[in-house]
């Protein structure tokens, strides 16, 4: 018995190491032990409430890297929906030009405004297009929804019109129900004027409004406006008829020139006679 | 005696952390194990029989706790823990944790208990030998034996006080 007590001390590590592995060994079948199970139903459920402190600084540092990365993917699916959109409106608005210039009776030159300029009362449009695509002075401007302007200086590649919103801007016009004629003018803010119509000549609310074929810049027939309001001032021998134009002139975006020139006989003889 | 109370007390906050912070930083699925590391010190600092003592101990409230396999974590961390105690210095516990040995003991230590550990773990699943050898044995032993760094900085500084 002592000899073997000395064997055990000598080589006490191993037989601790013996041991300790035969207790785990025989706590393999204890698995499913009443007495395990219940005792590893208090420790998770102790582990459990202080996970939750834990897992509540863990969950707010996940939270916000979430937070910040649903706020990305927000941007960028919002970037995304604000591009199909307005690829959508551009494809309903270049359809409508494509279906204009099909039935347009001179030719067009689709454009897109690249630029406008700033000063308030005179206001322009630069196109990208040119001289290189047969654009020339004084051609109209026009959209599906109407006039809106002419072509005042031309380079190769662009071109500046000025629109019907410009203190400059005249143009011969009628109204298409009665043909009575006068001369539209920007109103200052986002109307035109018909000038020149007599108190006693035939204009109503609700009157379409067109280029007359007097005029030396613009074919007849090209859709202005719409007449908005008729007024009878005292005093004048004329009606102050205001017209709301066709053309949203806040969101023109794509347009056509038309490749029009008067007639250069007509324009000819009618210089001499302003000479004469 | 206090000091081993002591140690049990650092037992019981390190099987909260193992359980609930460590998770947060594995890698690829593969997690350090600081009880590991626990058991290790425990047997450089205290001997081969504590070391082994603590192991079983260690391993068995991961058991509980875990709810895996019961007397598996147990036998691997006594093993680990006895493996641990041969590089014990009787004359001088504190110096091999502050040097280079402390890694390789770390290292040894990790290798011996996870190969047992996920020999057994994974024994009859679908499991490629090569995913349990490459990321479980070998990962887990990596990451243990980076983490370890820690204590190993902690030591090797408390050294260079002692030696100044």
């Amino acid at each position: 018995m002592t000899r073997f007590l000395n064997i055990i001390r000598v080589y006490r590590e191993y037989a601790v190491l013996a041991i300790l592995i035969a207790v785990s060994v025989a706590l393999f079948p204890l698995n499913d032990n009443p007495q395990i199970k219940q005792l590893r139903a208090y420790t998770i459920a102790g582990l459990g409430i202080l996970h939750e402190p834990v897992s509540l600084i863990t969950e707010t540092v996940a939270l916000r890297a979430e937070n910040e990365r649903l706020r990305r993917a927000n941007i960028q699916l919002a970037d995304e929906v604000y591009q199909l959109r307005d690829a959508r409106l551009e494809n309903i608005r270049l359809r409508r030009m494509i279906q204009f210039q099909e039935r347009a009776p001179y030719d067009l030159v689709p454009a897109r405004v690249v630029g406008q300029s700033v000063d308030p009362l005179r206001k322009t449009v630069t196109l990208n297009v040119g001289s290189k695509h047969g654009v020339r002075e004084h051609m109209p401007i026009i959209t599906e929804s109407g006039l809106v302007g002419r072509v005042i200086i031309v380079a190769a590649n662009y071109s500046v019109g000025q629109v019907l919103f410009n203190r400059d801007f005249r143009a011969s016009a009628k109204v298409e129900r009665t043909r009575v004629d006068g001369i539209i003018q920007w109103d200052g803010s986002t109307g035109l004027h018909l000038n020149n119509v007599a108190k006693t000549l035939d204009v109503n609310e609700g009157d379409v409004v067109v280029t007359s074929e007097y005029s030396n810049v613009y074919p007849p027939g090209i859709y202005i406006g719409v007449v908005s309001r008729v007024d009878i001032i005292p005093g004048l021998l004329t009606k102050d008829i205001r017209i709301r134009p066709g053309v949203d002139f806040s969101r023109l975006e794509e347009v056509f020139v038309m490749l029009y020139t008067a007639d250069e006989e007509k324009l000819a003889i009618e210089e001499h006679i302003e000479q004469r | 005696m206090m000091h081993y109370a002591r140690y049990v007390l650092i037992l019981i906050v390190l099987v909260i952390v193992q359980k609930t912070l460590i998770p947060f930083i594995s890698l690829v699925g593969v997690t350090p194990d600081v009880l590991l590391i626990f058991v290790v010190l425990i047997a450089l600092r205290e001997g081969q029989i504590a070391g082994t003592v603590f192991g079983f101990i260690v391993g068995f409230m991961i058991d509980i706790v875990s709810g895996d396999f019961l007397g598996l974590s147990a036998l691997t961390k006594t093993i680990a823990g006895f493996t641990a105690g041969y590089f014990y210095n009787e004359m001088n516990p504190l110096q091999t944790l502050g040097t280079y040995t402390f890694f390789i003991v770390v290292a040894v230590a990790a290798i011996v208990h996870n190969i047992i550990h996920f020999a057994f773990l994974f024994q009859g699943l679908p499991v490629s030998i090569t995913e349990v050898v490459f990321k479980f044995i070998i990962g887990s032993t990596v990451y243990t034996v980076f983490i370890s760094l820690i204590l190993f900085f902690y030591y090797n500084s408390q050294s260079k006080l002692i030696r100044t």
